[in-house]
Parts: structure tokens; C-alpha cells; sequence
């Protein structure tokens, strides 16, 4: 036997080979990344479980009612179409609660920016007792929405509220104003309540601002003959307008969704006057036990809510990219 | 030369007004509380009271459940904030530190996460629990609580571990550290500030929810003190100075915790969406 009989490689072997490191190459890819995945799973999942569970699962959950005949006790019969959706909006206070949710948000919201910019300045000037009011701004926003509504609620009682017996004794009005009587006076006190609550965490992210903006700014600038409000104008609003952005947009959220506060003060009355979507909602499922009717209001209330933020987000492009 | 000595004085009388709206409110409770009973239903009212009723506080024991209500607060903010903090931690710290496929879609998932409330879902959440049988539970309470603050806790804590150097992480590795030793060990201590902060919103936010307690809990006795003193109204005549009494206990300790981080609340509630 010669020595030449170790068969000299073949061009298939030869790709064989290459095709099994490939193979194994593969494998090992496949394994990390597969160790990779149980890694996001421990560490991300926990956290993703728990909103898809009780976060987005309650939607799904409310379109389903919606669209679903429901016995007085909460059991889904059947699919009814949108008969729930046509009830609702047959029901002939509906366009005066939409139109009362636009009142409740648009004059809280503009309400609130307004006086949170003034007192943002405020408090970002150096004055003695600074840290006093920036602990006093505290307050409401720390204090559970419903024990400011209690509050307001004895404030703006009839006979003994501070409110009443202060005009009165001011010689503004003759006899007390009954404010839980009548929708105008209720809603000017539900306002009151939503602005003087929201006030406090515009203020203090309009402040985070503020207190980011370099001196040396304000210096150049009077410097160059700026007066003060010229300096507002062109730098601290410029400055200060993604967070004023962002306070308009979690404002918008936070007060659309109220619930607690006109609850514990007015109740949605006097009648339905002050009724929101939102107390609208637990009134229809709880009240009128029309679970099914109430559902079709929430996902209105979810598409109302989507579609204001989405117009407010394209609006401010600029803004938007800011906040990236 | 007028004008830089006025402007001091004009701004503190700005801030006395200021001090004095906000405040009132809360002094009025404050009062009522210490006021005995025929004093809180007097004509004209008194600012102060002329005859100081400590005892309200006391009294207020035996007109109310308020232990119960405050045990059950305790019990349902301090788990959820824990749980919370526990899940949310080293979601954020993955979040922070890795690139992988999905990360753009779960950082949708969490801002949707944050923008969804409890009250806005509130008929799909009563479902759920009533299906599952825990209507009527504080474990229902604890569940939605971390639930709705997690992508809050996740995003914010996110933007504090970015700003530590993955170098620190990297130099425990080399000491030996695991990916979770690295992080309790080393990263947290560094990322305590955000710790906190994240904490103390969660608490505060926890301890003051009212709809969700509102709309699952339907005996009195498991009602958590923020919708509890609520349900002074619905009894006979409300008795004004025991149910601010009841009000200022429930509150002080949210205050208090409130105002260790008035400091930080600036920066701490921007930094994870400007950043």
C-alpha cells in the first residue's frame, strides 16, 4: 500500500466543512440570542406583564362590553352591534355632557397655565421667604384631590362657609349665594377647585425649566440694551417652551380624567350640570346599571382623549422633537 | 438705583399674596378641625378657634374607623411602591444599558403605559377584577396601583442609570459582579437620588387614588382613609371638625415625605421626559 491513500479533500468536502462551521456558527448565534431573549424576559417582563395585564387588557376588555348586550348583572349575552353606542348617543343629555367635559378642560387647562407661568417666575426670582412659598405650592398638589374637594365643599357651604360669610360681611352680597344650586355658580367653584390643584405641578416643571437657563444668558442680553420683558421674550420663552408644552399635555390628561374632584364637591350636580364624560361614566354603570352603554362611553372618552393629544402633538412638531 | 430696592419688596409681597391663597384652604381645615362643635356651626365664624378642642383628634378614633382606613392605606401603599420599585427597577436598568430590536416599541408601550389612567379604563378594570374574583380585595388595590405607576418608575429611573457611565458597571464586572450584583451592588447606591424620587411619587400617588378604591372596595372597613373620610359625608350630619381632623391625620405624612424632596421634585419630574 502506498502512502497516497488518505483521499485527498474534494471540492464537497470542503463545502461540507465550510456548511458545518456555518451550522455551528448558526447554533452558537442562535443560542445567544436565544439566551439574549431569556434575559429580556427576566428582566424586562415583570413590568411589561403587568401594564399588558391591567393597563392594556381593560381596554380590550371595554370594547368588548361596548359592543356587547350585558344582563343587569354584569354577564355578556351576545354581541348586539352598536346598539350601546346608539343608546348613548340618543340619550338626551349626552351633547350637554360633552360639551360640559370641553368647558371643565379648556378653562381648567388655560387657567392653570396662566397662573403657573407668573408663579413659576416667582418663585425662580430671588426674594427672602422664597423657600416658604415653594413649600406652601406643595401643599395642594401633596393633599389627596379628594380632601381639597371636601374642603372646598365646606368653604362654599351655605350658611357657614368662608366663603359666604366673608362676602356678606364685605357688604358684596345681601343674603348667601347657594353655590351647589345653580349650574353656573357650581361650575365657577369646580374651576376654582381644578385650577387651584393644577396650578402646583405646571408650576414646578415650568420651574425645572427656569432654573436650567444659564445667567450668563440674561447677562449677554442686558448687555446688548434688553429690558426685561424683551429678555422674557427671547430667552426665557423660548427656552422654557418644551416644558411649558409638556405641563399643557399632562394638564390636558390629568384633568380630562378628573374624577374624584367634581365627585366629592358637586357630585355631577346640580341635576346633571356639572357632569364630566368621566362621572358620567360611573353614573351610567352604577347608576343606571347600563354597563354596556358605559363602555361605549369609555371608548369615546379614549378616542376623545387620543385624538385632542394628537392634534396638540402635531401641532408643536417643534416641540415634540425637543422632547426626544 | 429705586428700582433694585423695590424689586426685592415687590416679589415678597407677590409671595405673601401667593402664600396666602394657597395656604388658606388648608388653614380653614386646619381650624375646623380644633374647633369644638357648636364653635364650627357659629354665626359669624370664628377665624380662630376660642376654644382650642384637641380632643377632636382624639375623638375622632372612636367616631370613625380611621385606624382601619390608615391600615389599609398603609398596607396598599407600601406594597405597591415596593413591588413597583422591585419590577421597575431592572426593567429601567435593561432599558438603560442594552440594544436589541424591540426596545423602540416597548418604550411606546411605556409612554402609552403612562398615559392611560386608572380612570380612563375604569369599567374594563372593574370587569377584570370582578372576573377574577377580586372585587372586595386590597389585593386587587396593590395589583392596579403598581400596574399604573410602573412605566412612570421605569421611564424616570431610566434616564438616572443613562447618566451613569457604563464604565462603572463594567469595572464591577471585572471585580466579579453578575448583571444583578452590578446593580444592587454598585449601580443603585449611585442611582439612590432617582430611587427616592421615583418612591416618594409613587407613595404619594398610591396613598391619594380614589377611583379605583372607590369602584372595587364596596365594604367600608377595607376602604383605604383617602376614600374613607369621603364616606363621612353620606352619614347623618356631617360632623365638619372630626372629618378634618381625620383629613390632617391622613395627610401629614404625605407632607412630610413631600417635603424631604423638595429639592429634587424640580429635576426629578422632567428628567425622564426632557431628557
Amino acid at each position: 500500500m502506498s502512502v497516497g491513500t488518505r483521499p485527498r479533500p474534494t471540492t464537497r468536502m470542503i463545502a461540507s466543512t465550510a456548511d458545518d462551521r456555518v451550522r455551528a456558527h448558526q447554533r452558537a448565534v442562535t443560542r445567544r440570542s436565544r439566551r439574549m431573549a431569556v434575559q429580556h424576559v427576566l428582566w424586562l417582563g415583570p413590568a411589561l406583564f403587568a401594564i399588558a395585564a391591567v393597563v392594556l387588557y381593560p381596554i380590550v376588555e371595554m370594547v368588548r362590553t361596548s359592543f356587547s348586550d350585558v344582563s343587569l348583572s354584569g354577564v355578556i349575552r351576545g354581541f348586539n352591534g352598536v346598539d350601546n353606542y346608539a343608546d348613548l348617543f340618543r340619550r338626551p343629555e349626552f351633547t350637554a355632557i360633552l360639551g360640559q367635559t370641553a368647558l371643565w378642560v379648556s378653562t381648567v387647562v388655560i387657567g392653570t397655565i396662566a397662573l403657573a407661568w407668573p408663579l413659576a417666575l416667582l418663585l425662580n426670582a430671588h426674594f427672602p421667604g422664597r423657600r416658604a412659598v415653594r413649600y406652601a405650592v406643595l401643599i395642594p398638589w401633596a393633599t389627596a384631590l379628594s380632601v381639597s374637594a371636601l374642603i372646598f365643599q365646606w368653604m362654599f357651604n351655605y350658611t357657614y362657609g368662608v366663603v359666604n360669610t366673608t362676602l356678606i360681611q364685605l357688604g358684596l352680597i345681601a343674603s348667601p349665594i347657594d353655590w351647589f344650586g345653580d349650574s353656573t355658580s357650581a361650575w365657577t367653584m369646580l374651576i376654582i377647585l381644578g385650577i387651584f390643584v393644577s396650578v402646583p405641578f405646571s408650576t414646578y416643571i415650568i420651574l425645572g425649566a427656569l432654573q436650567s437657563i444659564p445667567d450668563e444668558l440674561y447677562e449677554a442680553a442686558r448687555l446688548d440694551g434688553a429690558g426685561p420683558i424683551r429678555s422674557w421674550m427671547s430667552i426665557t420663552l423660548p427656552m422654557a417652551r418644551t416644558s411649558t408644552f409638556l405641563a399643557v399635555v399632562l394638564n390636558l390628561i390629568g384633568v380630562f380624567n378628573s374624577f374624584a374632584l367634581i365627585w366629592v364637591l358637586t357630585g355631577g350636580g346640580p341635576g346633571r350640570s356639572t357632569q364630566t364624560t368621566f362621572t358620567f361614566i360611573y353614573t351610567l354603570a352604577f347608576g343606571s346599571q347600563a354597563m354596556g352603554e358605559s363602555a361605549a362611553l369609555s371608548v369615546v372618552n379614549i378616542l376623545l382623549l387620543g385624538g385632542v393629544i394628537a392634534i396638540v402633538l402635531v401641532s408643536n412638531r417643534k416641540a415634540l422633537e425637543d422632547l426626544r | 438705583m429705586t428700582s433694585s430696592r423695590l424689586k426685592p419688596l415687590l416679589l415678597m409681597g407677590a409671595g405673601v399674596v401667593v402664600f396666602c391663597v394657597i395656604v388658606l384652604p388648608y388653614f380653614v381645615m386646619t381650624m375646623t378641625a380644633l374647633k369644638p362643635d357648636d364653635e364650627v356651626y357659629r354665626l359669624p365664624p370664628s377665624v380662630v378657634p376660642s376654644d382650642w378642642s384637641w380632643g377632636n383628634f382624639v375623638q375622632v378614633w372612636s367616631e370613625a374607623p380611621l385606624a382601619t382606613w390608615l391600615g389599609n392605606s398603609l398596607v396598599v401603599t407600601v406594597t405597591a411602591t415596593a413591588i413597583t420599585l422591585l419590577i421597575a427597577t431592572p426593567a429601567a436598568y435593561h432599558l438603560a444599558r442594552r440594544e436589541f430590536r424591540f426596545k423602540r416599541l416597548i418604550m411606546i408601550v411605556l409612554l402609552l403605559g403612562q398615559m392611560i389612567t386608572p380612570t380612563l379604563v375604569i369599567i374594563g378594570l372593574y370587569r377584570e377584577f370582578l372576573a377574577l374574583g377580586l372585587v372586595n380585595t386590597l389585593t386587587a388595590l396593590i395589583i392596579v396601583n403598581v400596574a399604573f405607576h410602573v412605566s412612570f418608575v421605569v421611564w424616570i429611573m431610566t434616564s438616572y442609570f443613562r447618566s451613569i457611565p457604563a464604565e462603572v458597571a463594567e469595572a464591577a464586572h471585572l471585580d466579579g459582579c453578575s448583571d444583578i450584583g452590578a446593580l444592587w451592588r454598585v449601580i443603585l447606591p449611585m442611582a439612590a437620588p432617582g430611587v427616592v424620587t421615583a418612591a416618594v411619587f409613587t407613595f404619594v400617588s398610591v396613598w391619594n387614588e380614589y377611583i379605583v378604591a372607590l369602584l372595587l372596595i364596596k365594604d367600608r372597613d377595607l376602604l383605604p382613609v383617602a376614600v374613607g373620610i369621603t364616606s363621612f359625608q353620606g352619614q347623618y350630619t356631617v360632623q365638619w371638625q372630626f372629618l378634618f381632623a381625620a383629613a390632617l391625620i391622613a395627610v401629614l405624612p404625605i407632607i412630610v415625605m413631600f417635603s424631604t424632596i423638595e429639592g429634587r421634585l424640580v429635576g426629578g419630574l422632567t428628567a425622564g421626559a426632557t431628557k
